[in-house]
């Protein structure tokens, strides 16, 4: 059942908070010993929030909803391990930000999810935690870094979630598990009470089953905070009554560049989907983005440095508690020339003008979110075309561009290759979150990816009824 | 073009900011570097410090 089905079902009094909550933890000790979706699991705290939001007054527009989170964001009294054994042992004491904006919507956290240790990889195979297993073909990875999140929304073991983004972690896992996930402007949400990775890029967003579910939990989540100073002070809307006028007339962009690079069998799936828009009255025209193979790049040379920073502290003192990969990406920002960060700020600052001419000329961009199904757990290649490549260089150029330039981005399902889920990436500029979610809204209304299931999901997985 | 620098020279500029990475750490550093060096300096000459955007 999709987040919205479910928050109608309660605010129609069909099924109880704590119903809901049950059903959800039910399957979460039925299934999840199979995925590793979660780290944490607040069964009790959450069934007694649940109690509590059937004696409160107030009904937001989440009540009674259960969600999980990314295991960065804070929940007061529940460890935040980010998937660390550094910060295996944290309990912070304040929720985040954003969690207290689900909780005046209403919302239930039932648990902590599994990620890429301190958000900083796409993989999700922690050496702390133990790798995050695709729901569609569990020997393979979800995506990273919020890989629990794709697991749990794919395999039905939560209603929605909210996950964070510095260069692909919501948008690589949404792709990879099929499901439906939105990066948010930069700025639109507040990272207040979030492991950082790189502030200059690092958002928080939804992952749930669909587009509408995604505007439902954005609704919640942003708002201006003006203890987050990369917090934007932008209205904050009704997204998920902005979705129903179509794209007739809409000028989508296809970044034709990263369709040819990617695996031929996802470039079909991509090009079909890019008819569907077509055929739903979209008008569709070739863009090329001119600093788009030179994007990661311009990210690298910012988001290095400030992730160093960021882990400074832990890097001089608990060196060696950090899995080897995230040691080594971190380490490279110390040795950086220092005039690198300014020529990526250069290069952010002509990167972002160049996407704001595009969309003078268009209102979206299409792209595939990934030129690769998900490889499996333990693989660092993949191939595109009988070439082989690095994962983690693949992925830069379909993610880094849209990140560097804070645009808002939705991840949408639009196809099946072998079995494994393929992502649309739908780019608007910025604060365009209502036209980015429109088309992706329009899109599942005409088409039925996002309802596919994998075997374990199905409703009787885990003996569990659905509510 | 700037070579990738040593795991000594890494070394010293590791232990100046108080942290002490192993020999396998600098390896795993250096791959990095060696991508990442040659594609900085094309940005350096892609968008200079004069460029007329800024």
């Amino acid at each position: 059942m999709s987040l919205a089905r479910l928050a109608g079902a309660l605010g129609a009094g069909d099924l109880s908070p704590r119903e809901a909550v049950e059903h959800y933890l039910r399957r979460i000790e039925a299934i999840d010993g199979e995925l590793n979706a979660y780290i944490t699991v607040r069964a009790d705290e959450a069934l007694a929030e649940a109690d509590a939001l059937e004696r409160a007054h107030v009904r937001g527009p989440l009540w009674g909803v259960p969600v999980a989170l990314k295991d960065v964001i804070d929940v007061a009294g529940t460890p935040t391990t980010a998937g660390s054994r550094i910060l295996a042992d944290y309990v912070p004491k304040q929720d985040a930000h954003v969690v207290v904006r689900l909780r005046q919507a209403g919302a239930i956290v039932v648990g902590k999810l599994n990620l890429h240790e301190f958000a900083y990889g796409a993989l999700t195979t922690s050496p702390h935690f133990g790798p995050a297993h695709n729901p569609w073909a569990p020997e393979r990875i979800c995506g990273g870094s919020s890989g629990g999140n794709g697991a749990a929304i794919a395999a039905d073991l939560v209603a929605g979630s909210v996950g964070t983004d510095t260069a692909g972690s919501i948008r690589i896992p949404s792709s990879h598990c099929g499901v439906t996930g939105l990066r948010p402007s930069t700025g639109l949400v507040s990272n207040r009470g979030v492991v950082a990775v790189s502030p200059s890029f690092d958002a928080v967003g939804p992952i749930a089953r669909t587009a509408m579910d995604c505007a439902l939990l954005l609704a919640a989540l942003a708002g201006h905070d003006p203890g987050d100073p990369t917090s934007v002070d932008a209205p904050v809307l009704p997204y998920g009554e902005l979705l129903g006028e179509g794209i007739r007339g809409l000028r989508v962009g296809m970044v034709t560049s990263l369709v040819d690079a990617a695996d031929p069998q996802v470039a079909g799936s991509i090009e079909t989907a890019l008819g569907e828009l077509r055929s739903l009255g979209a008008e569709l025209v070739p863009v090329t983005v001119p600093l788009l193979e030179h994007a990661g790049t311009i990210q690298q040379a910012m988001q290095f440095q400030e992730a160093a920073d960021a882990h400074m502290e832990w890097l001089r003192t608990r060196l060696s508690d950090y899995g080897a990969d995230v040691r080594a990406r971190l380490l490279v920002g110390l040795f950086l020339p220092p005039d690198v960060y300014e020529s990526g700020r250069r290069g952010r600052a002509r990167a972002c003008e160049e996407l704001r001419v595009i969309f003078e000329r268009v209102d979206l961009l299409a792209a595939p979110t990934m030129p690769v199904l998900p490889p499996r757990i333990g693989t660092e290649t993949v191939e595109i075309g009988g070439r082989e490549t690095l994962y983690r260089l693949a992925l830069i150029p379909y993610n880094s561009p849209w990140s560097l330039a804070g645009l808002p981005v939705a991840s949408v399902p639009c196809g099946f290759v072998e079995g494994l889920p393929v992502g649309l990436a739908l780019v608007g500029p910025r604060l365009g979150e209502p036209t980015v979610l429109r088309a992706a809204h329009a899109f599942q209304q005409a088409t039925d990816w996002h309802e596919r299931r994998p075997a374990l999901a199905t409703p009787d997985a885990g003996r569990a009824a659905p509510p | 073009m700037a070579a990738t620098p040593s795991p000594a020279e890494l070394r010293e500029i590791a232990e100046k900011q108080g942290v002490f990475p192993t020999d396998e750490d600098l390896e795993a550093v250096r791959a990095f570097l060696a991508i990442l060096l040659p594609a900085f300096e094309e940005l350096e000459r892609l968008v200079p410090p004069t460029a007329p955007h800024e």
